[in-house]
């Protein structure tokens, strides 16, 4: 689940216009646990995330 | 001819779209450029029911905030140009995330018809949609459609007519909650005590000002009576905002978008849990793995171009005898002299010269579409982008990188996809080292003359191999040096896996071979008539041929020619390269295209009309003192390294709006080819290859 995201004007309200939203939940698909892009999924559509973005998204176990 | 009708086309990237475009407009489209800005304009007209209808396809956005390029041209297009009707396509297996875009419209007050496309992935999935009940919660209408059948289109063009006529906006007003509604009042209240601003709706204003949006921020600084009052009005209702609800303002506005769009969805849609196959997810997992992804990508990209050139070859080899057999009739038919010699040696040896390409290059076109249609591209972007972003690239930067193995325009035009300048120049500035096809005929013939049949296929793919390994280098050398700043981050979304469609993938395809044709009937055609010129005036004097044999009279008359002249004036800057006059001059001439360096090379060693296949032209390259193995090689590479044609050149010029950069990178090619050919030849020499 997404928790927070950080100020940063531009990526955070482009996230959002994703779907990438506090409260959100959201399944990891692959990568994560290593450096590097990481793949996800909100509700019906796959994201993938630089690894920049990826670290800047604070999440926590649903 | 009835009513027109102006249609701007909107919704997600991935939605289905374009695919929507074409079927509704067929061949009737027209690609251009929004002035000012790289994003291309589409446009397509079709006729029904005695209306005229214009459709502007709009880029793929999900929302039409400011935060790019594609998003300021689909939002100024709606409200500036104001469209009759805006139709939003909505992928219907991902209700959530597209419906977001309608609810721009809704706020934009913009009469709207909402395609449900995708409604087989839809039911496939599980989910029921009861399009009516969507339809009223979101005061637009809802068509279900589904585009590659063709389904759902009348009813879509119908009820677009009938927006059209009644002027339709949508049934409903967004509410942001409590909180957030009453800031927005507040605001909208002083934007209209203030005055017009631009035929804009003030409460739309006030919503813009809330979001911080930095367009509608300028606007109401130029144009606004009080743009200090207004502004300072936004700025604290953010602040409270920010306070009160715990997000920033934009954030919170976003949340509330959301809220409405959920809500209705969960009335109208029923999602058959059991029905839920994620096999997606499942080829993803692997196609993405760190250990697999990487293979499964190589392997891909072999069969690419396994594909490309063994299919492309026969198809190749009938567009060669056409040509010849072209030239040898032309000859019956012209009288003997500088006329012939024009058209045949000149322009159908040289546009001929090109044209042969066309097979590889559709070939390789149609490869691409195919990955690119069915979202395995995505997925590659991501295996790609590890690698890539070591030398500071981004993922998206493989795919022009991709194309230019075909031909470098293209290539660079699709360096669009790139949001941030830099990446884009940087990409651009190392597109050229992705070899294109027309630099392969000079290896074909190079490797074809000094090295065994069994080796010199791989001889030409080390060429290839060099060039990805440099343009690796050189992005990273300009990272540091040149274009400096962190890499944007990283968001793509990855389509869902389908079929590609074949119209879909045909359009695509002869897209970006016209391309390729249009350049060989332009450019190619006036540099060979031009190059043609250079190498056949001026002429020497009878009196100073006579008592020459044809060889030798033939090479006197070319080092008397114009280019000729050139070639022997450069000779001394690459002379440490190994080359001579003879290759000098062939090099100048393919400053202009690649094509033509192995013609010209056929006439600087005196063959008439010359291919990479002729083996008279093999034999006096073998015989010549100056060439070995060793100088071919180096020659291969310089080819490969400096300067893209001109048309190239000029892509480049016209995508990055100035000289700066195509004479950069028209300086820094040939500079690297000359010390990259250096090195390799004296290193060569050295190791006693000579």
């Amino acid at each position: 689940m997404c928790v927070d995201l950080p100020p940063g004007a531009g990526s955070a309200a482009r996230l959002a216009d994703m779907g990438i939203r506090p409260g959100v939940l959201m399944n990891v698909i692959s990568g994560g646990s290593t450096p590097g892009p990481v793949v996800i999924r909100i509700g019906d559509s796959r994201v993938m995330l630089g690894r920049g973005l990826s670290h800047k998204v604070l999440v926590q176990p649903a | 001819m009835g009513r027109k009708i102006v249609v701007g086309l909107a919704g997600n990237p991935n939605s289905g779209k374009t695919t929507v475009f074409n079927e509704l407009t067929g061949a009737h489209q027209h690609v251009g450029n929004y002035p000012g800005v790289t994003v291309e304009k589409k446009e397509g007209r079709l006729q029904h029911r005695g209306y005229d209808f214009h459709i502007v396809d709009l880029p793929g956005t999900y929302s039409l905030t400011a935060y790019s390029p594609e998003e300021l041209v689909a939002r100024s297009f709606v409200v500036q140009d104001q469209p009759d009707v805006v139709v939003d396509v909505v992928d219907a297996s991902n209700l959530e995330r597209n419906l977001y875009l309608a609810t721009q419209f809704i706020e934009l007050d913009q009469p709207t018809v909402v395609a449900l496309n995708m409604m087989d992935v839809a039911e496939n999935a599980g989910k029921t949609i009861d399009d009516e009940m969507l339809g009223q919660l979101f005061g637009i209408p809802m068509v279900p459609t589904v585009a590659p059948k063709h389904e759902g289109f009348k009813e879509l063009l119908d009820t677009i007519i009938e927006v059209a006529e009644t002027k339709r906006d949508p049934q409903v007003q967004m509410n942001f909650g409590a909180e957030l509604e009453s800031h927005i009042e507040e605001l909208t209240e002083a934007i209209d005590a203030d005055g017009p601003l631009d035929g804009l709706k003030p409460r739309w204003i006030a919503i813009k000002l809330l979001e911080n949006d930095a367009e509608v921020r300028k606007l109401v600084e130029k144009e606004a009576s009080d743009p200090q009052g207004l502004l300072s009005i936004a700025e604290s209702a953010r602040v409270h905002v920010a306070q009160v609800v715990g997000d920033d303002a934009e954030i919170a506005i976003t949340d509330r978008r959301y809220g409405f769009v959920s809500g209705a969805v969960r009335e109208a849609m029923h999602h058959d849990q059991l029905h839920r196959v994620d096999w997606s997810d499942a080829v993803d997992r692997v196609v993405v793995s760190r250990m697999l992804g990487l293979p499964i990508f190589i392997f891909c990209m072999w069969a690419m171009f396994e594909v490309v050139f063994r299919l492309g070859a026969p198809a190749m080899g009938w567009i060669e005898t056409f040509f010849t057999l072209l030239g040898e009739h032309v000859a019956t038919m012209l009288p003997e002299g500088e006329l012939q010699s024009l058209v045949v040696d000149g322009i159908i040896a040289g546009v001929g010269g090109v044209l042969i390409f066309v097979p590889n290059i559709a070939l390789l076109f149609l490869a691409i579409s195919i990955l690119e249609d069915s979202g395995y591209m995505a997925r590659a972007a991501f295996v790609v982008d590890r690698v890539m972003h070591r030398v500071g690239l981004h993922g998206k930067s493989f795919i022009p990188m991709l194309i230019g193995f075909g031909c470098t325009v293209p290539a660079i035009m699709a360096t669009r996809t790139l949001e941030q300048r830099r990446d884009r120049i940087v990409t651009i500035l190392i597109s050229p080292l992705m070899s294109c096809g027309a630099r392969l005929p000079v290896y074909v013939l190079l490797a074809g003359a000094f090295f065994a049949p069994a080796v010199a296929g791989k001889v030409i793919f080390s060429v290839y191999i060099i060039g990805v390994a440099l343009a690796m280098v050189m992005a990273l050398v300009f990272r540091v040096f040149l274009l400096k700043g962190s890499t944007t981050p990283f968001v793509m979304e990855l389509p869902p896996y389908r079929m590609p469609t074949v119209r879909g993938v045909l359009i695509h395809v002869w897209e970006r071979a016209w391309l390729y044709i249009k350049k060989a009937g332009t450019v190619i055609l006036v540099f060979a008539i031009a190059l043609w010129v250079l190498l056949s005036y001026p002429k020497p004097p009878e009196s100073q041929l006579a008592g020459l044999d044809e060889q030798a009279a033939a090479t006197y008359a070319l080092e008397y020619s114009a280019a000729g002249r050139v070639g022997k004036a450069i000779e001394p800057v690459i002379r440490p390269l190994g080359f001579d006059w003879k290759i000098g001059v062939a090099l100048v001439a393919g400053f202009g295209a690649k094509e033509v360096v192995v013609s010209t090379l056929g006439t600087t060693y005196s063959i008439g009309e010359a291919d990479e296949e002729s083996g008279d032209l093999r034999e006096a390259l073998r015989r010549d003192p100056v060439l070995s193995p060793l100088v071919a090689y180096v020659l291969m590479l310089f080819v490969l390294i400096y300067v893209p044609c001109l048309a190239a050149v000029a892509v480049t010029w016209r995508e990055t709006n100035s000289w700066k950069w195509p004479l950069f990178m028209v300086a820094y090619t040939c500079t690297l080819a000359w010390i990259v050919s250096f090195i390799v030849y004296q290193g060569g020499r050295l190791l006693g290859y000579g």
